[in-house]
């Protein structure tokens, strides 16, 4: 049996501290579920640093497939405000791996081709340094092997199928959003957003080419 | 091959042996007792629920009662239809507003029971209480022991940097 303290909070489930640590008894598979249904990212990626036991579960391919999947579901028809959020988190996840080597080849390359084919000529150079730029990140990341649990993932469970728009509508899509996530935060600081102006200037640029249609 | 019953109530027997009658439709809630029931035909004897007992058994008749008109949602469904994860409804937020000990195991029975509704309604509960929380919060709601040396945990946040605000 359980012991439990009460702390002062209007919900009660958040009154209690129990031993033993009962969400940790669960068996994994709803664990997973559970991890599935946080509704944020954020929170999602501060599982990983609650204990070895959380991380080695919320880090697994199949948890963060099944939390990938609903978070998607739920995000991507949003209404407008939800949107940019979606988004930004998808620029986000490029920022963090455009960045590897090996992620050109990669899944994420997949996932994303048209952010990632592989530059050949003058146009797709200025894209790579376009990543270079608004994908900025530490040094370390390129010193770390961080794909390698990626390796036998199916790209397409990623994503939902019924939402995300097609591979080049995608890049119009993106580029609207971050239209709007710069408009509906005009306050915000550069710093923070700084990726997503210099990421509407590279889609800009982009969109223009060919007859209506990027081409990559 | 088993004959359809017509049989209005059934008996669920808990595993501290308390035996609760209830209606054949809301014990169907449950797919485990309705294969059950559909593979036996007409049963008297109480069945047992040896994983629930008495008082998480009447709390999860409670949730199917209230719930015995939904629809039945169809096994094929696709999960990505779901609504967002969030959305529990008022009636079950408050049915869920009980202490952690009783919130998983009725989890836990929903998952034996094979009702996945409730299943789902108990790990988004869950979920919610976890959602904005940082890493000690999360900690300290669940009484889990941070088991990371200082530079495995430095090491974890500059891998996940990617995602903060900077």
């Amino acid at each position: 049996m359980s012991t439990c303290q009460n702390h002062e909070s209007e919900n009660r489930h958040q009154d209690k501290v129990c031993s033993p640590p009962l969400l940790l008894n669960l068996p994994v598979e709803l664990i997973q579920t559970i991890f599935s249904h946080i509704d944020s990212p954020f929170t999602y990626l501060a599982l990983y640093t609650v204990s070895s036991r959380v991380h080695e579960i919320a880090s697994d391919p199949k948890t963060r497939h099944f939390f990938a999947k609903t978070w998607f579901a739920a995000h991507c028809n949003d209404d407008e405000a939800h949107a940019p959020k979606l988004y930004e988190y998808i620029a986000r996840y490029l920022r963090r791996h455009c960045n590897t080597s090996r992620c050109q080849t990669k899944n994420t390359s997949a996932r994303f081709h048209i952010m990632f084919k592989k530059d050949r000529d003058r146009k797709r150079a200025e894209a790579s340094g376009f990543r270079r730029d608004v994908f900025r990140c530490p040094s370390w990341w390129f010193d770390t092997d961080y794909e390698s649990d990626d390796e036998d993932e199916d790209v397409n469970s990623m994503l939902p199928k019924c939402t995300l728009p097609e591979s080049f509508t995608w890049t119009w899509s993106l580029k609207e959003e971050l239209h709007f996530l710069l408009h509906q935060q005009p306050s915000r600081t550069w710093a923070r957003y700084g990726w997503a102006e210099l990421g509407v200037d590279f889609l800009d640029e982009l969109t223009k080419r060919g007859h209506g249609s990027p081409r990559f | 091959m088993a004959t359809p019953s017509t049989q209005a109530t059934v008996k669920l027997q808990s595993n501290d042996n308390v035996v609760i009658e209830v209606e054949r439709a809301i014990a169907e809630r449950s797919v485990l007792i309705k294969n059950m029931l559909e593979d036996c035909g007409e049963v008297t004897d109480a069945i047992p629920i040896s994983n629930v007992n008495e008082s998480i058994l009447r709390k999860v008749i409670e949730w199917c009662e209230h719930h015995k008109n939904d629809p039945v949602a169809a096994e094929n469904e696709n999960d990505d239809s779901r609504k967002k994860t969030t959305d529990i409804d008022e009636w079950d937020q408050k049915f869920m507003n009980v202490d952690q000990e009783m919130l998983f195991e009725i989890i836990l029975a929903a998952n034996f029971l094979d009702i996945k509704p409730l299943l789902d309604t108990g790990c988004k509960t869950v979920a919610n209480m976890i959602k904005g929380k940082s890493p000690e919060e999360i900690r300290k709601l669940f009484n889990i022991q941070n088991d990371f040396t200082p530079e495995e945990e430095e090491q974890i946040r500059r891998e996940n940097e990617w995602a903060e605000d900077r």
